[in-house]
């Protein structure tokens, strides 16, 4: 049966659609004649831009700034002018072999045998339980791009207080999100010394978002049935002699977190309740003034900033949010990046397998583009 | 709804059965074969949503059962019935073999001993494996295997299918399934049994309490103190789908001084497993994993197949286990109060099920219970296909061009589509969470762990459930 597939045979296939997939799109259309295809999963090309509603991109290869959104529509656009076909809600599955993709899309199942492939899957989010954070699994532990998507896409509310685990760049994105859908960042922790983003943006997310920056901290433990109520952190400052693993026992920490820097105070004056409640609703915590959460974690190395296929590990963090009524995490990991000139790796034959799992890509970095 | 052939007699069931478990579904479907009206009360607002949905699913042979008890017999015919009956409805089964693997010459030394259990269970397929041989079947276990005991007809199984085609299988032939109903007292006095649940009161004449973890509180509101459920929480983590051609055989542990130990196995959806943990708890929900918990597993793995570790976990999660201080399963009735317990089912109760089922009836109908087969049953339900070893919608062709929600994917890493997680929303039993939806579709299970595409299933749930019946596209399913 499966060898009776529609075949398409474009000269060059691009998976993805994103910033990397459309500029690649762009110049090969531009330059040649032949039939440059782009497959994209989604219902719109344009990738992740089009979830960050805020500036800031196209700097690096439009040179202005602009939204997410503007700027996918705008490399959608020059893509297609420049000649490109692209094809959304198109998903390739796996290798029938060596140079055929097998295609599931609402027009059917097909197969694309290209004389050229190009990956631009981009990078993924790694969620909360691939960086083996335990505890309860409420609801409100979210990846970066999840909160923008459900935000900017889905237009869904997440809640009123938020920890941001990670003090990356895209953590600012992320608490400039939760600013935008009514929540609060009480808290962004980081594990370093310093919050990892730049110092200029750490310093205007500080002063202009007014979110409290807690160091040398990392999550230990998610608390809360039905929605997320707290978390235990292991705080490790060079001023206390915090253990370095959080017992059962131990006391989140719930102070009032109106330091920088320094972290939340080791010794909290207040509680949280040390089992979750098993109703859905969220127990008050902790005084309404102070957040019941904190912390963060952070474990893959920075992704070189030019990388567009899909091998790069993308950082990412977590955001939790910890309210009276609503909590939720945020993290987030796909970097968010104006990227100019993909680097494109045209390969006629496939180094990088896909696997079993999807064209995706896996984050080690073990593939490299052709 | 599903037609009731046999509805309630003035407001009064024939039997009541306490759990939706995978045991409960499958007693409900049993005794729906037969004249009489049946309940089955779940305290939850979804079938198989305790123990039943965190076990290792496995299809056990029965090989390492302590012989000449009730649960080596059960488990060795519940093998066949739930085989065949895998077979009839869908549930997908993947016949991976397993092999025990002995790292030391105390292990070593009790394969023999295992073998002689094996056939003692009526199991004859047993074989006593060199390193070497154990290391040609799963090449990438970590050094130091002495030997291995192979055996070849431990499957993997869908352990949510199951229960759930169970149920469905039940509600087609008659059973009424309520659900949010956690009994909470019951008045065996008069000659009906008037069970209280928060759902508000349920009346049967003959009651089955196949409540799992709440077993012995179930019977303790019958008057009785057998036993007591300790929750045993068990902890896993699921690897991501790289790393399912490492593992193609379940690696059990051999069960020694030192406990049961940690196994690897397969998953029936294309990931490797690693667990899981034992570790007794008094707190009955407390299904959070623990960071104790991560490091042992993650010291186990490291031994067991170093290269599993470098790839990342997709899930982590806790199952609670109901271990009971009773050697057996603990399958009683009593006829004056026209009362079965089917306690102490611990994680062969899925292997078991059916068997369990049918030995229930058998002791129902000795205690009294007057049981007529039905001569027009429904045929059973055919159950969507969610494993990966067989053919599933986003690689159907014909069933895409019939219907192009089919070709809509919506959970990229599980390759979920619209089609897919529409019907499960119309179901006969239908998904009324998110967590039900990933049960009956596997979408958000995956890597991005819904990350990438909760918000759009959150919508397309909330959108067929408000719109019964619409099979329309969604315009904007991302």
């Amino acid at each position: 049966m499966t060898d009776q597939l529609p075949l398409i045979q474009p000269d060059v296939l691009i998976i993805g659609g994103g910033p990397a997939g459309l500029t690649a799109a762009a110049e090969l259309a531009g330059r040649s004649t032949g039939h440059i295809l782009v497959v994209d999963r989604e219902n719109a090309a344009g990738g992740i831009p089009r979830h960050s509603d805020h500036t800031g991109y196209g700097l690096r290869d439009l040179h202005r700034v602009m939204t997410g959104p503007v700027y996918a529509r705008h490399l959608v656009d020059r893509a297609t002018r420049a000649g490109a076909e692209i094809r959304t809600r198109t998903m390739a599955t796996g290798w029938a072999d060596e140079q055929t993709l097998d295609v599931t899309s609402p027009d059917g199942r097909y197969r694309i045998r290209p004389r050229a492939i190009v990956l631009a899957t981009g990078a993924r989010e790694r969620p909360r339980t691939a960086r083996r954070i335990p505890g309860d699994r409420p609801h409100g532990v979210y990846t970066t791009g999840q909160l923008q998507n459900l935000v900017h896409l889905h237009h869904q509310p997440v809640g009123k207080r938020a920890v941001v685990v990670g003090g990356e760049l895209v953590s600012w994105s992320a608490a400039l999100t939760l600013r935008e859908a009514g929540c609060t960042p009480a808290l962004m922790v980081s594990q370093y010394p310093k919050a990892e983003s730049y110092g200029i943006f750490n310093a205007a997310g500080r002063s202009v978002l007014r979110v409290p920056v807690a160091t040398r901290s990392r999550v230990t433990r998610v608390i809360g049935k039905g929605r997320c109520q707290a978390e235990r952190s292991n705080i490790s400052t060079p001023a206390s002699d915090a253990p370095s693993n959080a017992t059962p026992s131990s006391s989140p920490v719930t102070g009032s977190p109106t330091t920088n820097s320094s972290g939340p105070p080791a010794s909290p004056s207040t509680r949280a309740p040390s089992a979750p409640s098993p109703t859905p609703r969220c127990a008050p915590a902790a005084p309404a003034s102070s957040p019941s959460a904190t912390c963060c974690t952070r474990s893959t190395p920075p992704t070189s900033p030019h990388s567009t296929d899909s091998t790069s590990p993308s950082r990412s963090s977590t955001t939790w949010r910890a309210g009276r009524s609503r909590s939720r995490v945020c993290g987030w990991s796909r970097a968010h990046r104006s990227v100019g000139s993909p680097r494109r790796s045209c390969a006629p034959t496939t180094r990088h397998r896909p696997a079993a799992g999807s064209c995706c890509g896996r984050t080690s970095s073990s593939a490299s583009p052709g | 709804m599903t037609v009731t052939p046999h509805r309630p007699d003035d407001g009064v069931y024939d039997v009541a059965v306490i759990g939706g478990g995978i045991v409960g579904a499958a007693i409900a479907r049993e005794l729906s074969g037969h004249d009489v009206s049946v309940v089955l009360l779940e305290a939850r607002d979804d079938v198989g949503d305790g123990t039943s949905k965190a076990n290792t699913a496995i299809l056990h042979t029965g090989f390492d059962a302590k012989p000449g008890t009730l649960e080596s017999r059960l488990v060795a015919r519940g093998h066949h019935l739930l085989s065949d009956y895998a077979k009839a409805v869908g549930i997908p089964v993947e016949h991976t073999g397993a092999v025990l693997v002995a790292w030391n010459q105390e292990e070593l030394d009790a394969l023999p001993g295992l073998k002689e259990k094996a056939e003692a269970n009526g199991y004859q397929h047993c074989r006593i494996v060199d390193a070497d041989e154990v290391y040609r079947s799963v090449p990438d276990l970590g050094a130091g295997v002495l030997g291995g005991l192979a055996v070849p007809d431990e499957s993997i199984i869908c352990t949510w299918t199951t229960n759930l085609a169970l149920a469905t299988d039940a509600q087609q032939r008659g059973t009424t399934i309520l659900l949010e109903h956690a009994v909470t007292a019951a008045d065996t006095t008069g000659d009906v049994t008037v069970l209280s649940t928060e759902g508000g009161e349920v009346r049967a004449r003959w009651v089955v309490n196949a409540a799992g973890l709440g077993a012995d509180h179930i019977d303790r509101l019958f008057g009785h103190d057998r036993f007591t459920v300790t929750p045993r929480r068990g902890e896993l983590f699921v690897f991501d789908k790289l790393t399912r051609p490492m593992v193609n055989k379940i690696v059990l542990p051999v069960p020694s001084s030192h406990g049961k130990g940690v196994l690897i196995s397969p998953t029936i959806y294309g990931n490797v497993m690693l667990g899981p943990t034992a570790e007794d708890l008094t707190d009955r929900t407390d299904t959070a994993t623990s960071e104790n918990g991560y490091d042992f597993l993650l010291t186990k793995g490291e031994r067991l197949m170093p290269r599993l570790l470098a790839e990342e976990v997709t899930a982590s999660y806790a199952g609670l286990r109901a271990a009971i201080d009773h050697p057996d399963y603990l399958i009683e009735t009593t006829p004056e109060q026209r009362y079965l317990l089917v306690g102490g089912i611990r994680s062969t109760g899925l292997t078991a099920g059916i068997a369990i089922a049918e030995h229930a009836r058998a002791l129902l109908e000795e205690a009294g219970l007057t049981l007529r087969t039905r001569g027009d049953l429904p045929d059973p339900p055919r159950m969507p296909n969610i494993g990966e070893a067989t053919t599933r919608p986003y690689q159907d062709a014909e069933r895409i061009t019939a219907d192009p929600a089919y070709g809509t994917v919506v959970c990229f890493c599980e390759r979920v589509t619209e089609g897919e997680i529409r019907d499960a929303c119309h179901a006969p039993v239908p998904a009324r969470s998110l967590e039900g939806l990933r049960r009956r579709t596997r979408a958000m299970n995956g890597r991005c762990q819904g990350s990438f595409c909760g918000a759009a299933v959150a919508a397309l749930r909330t959108r067929h459930q408000n719109h019964d019946g619409c099979r329309s596209q969604h315009k904007d399913n991302r």
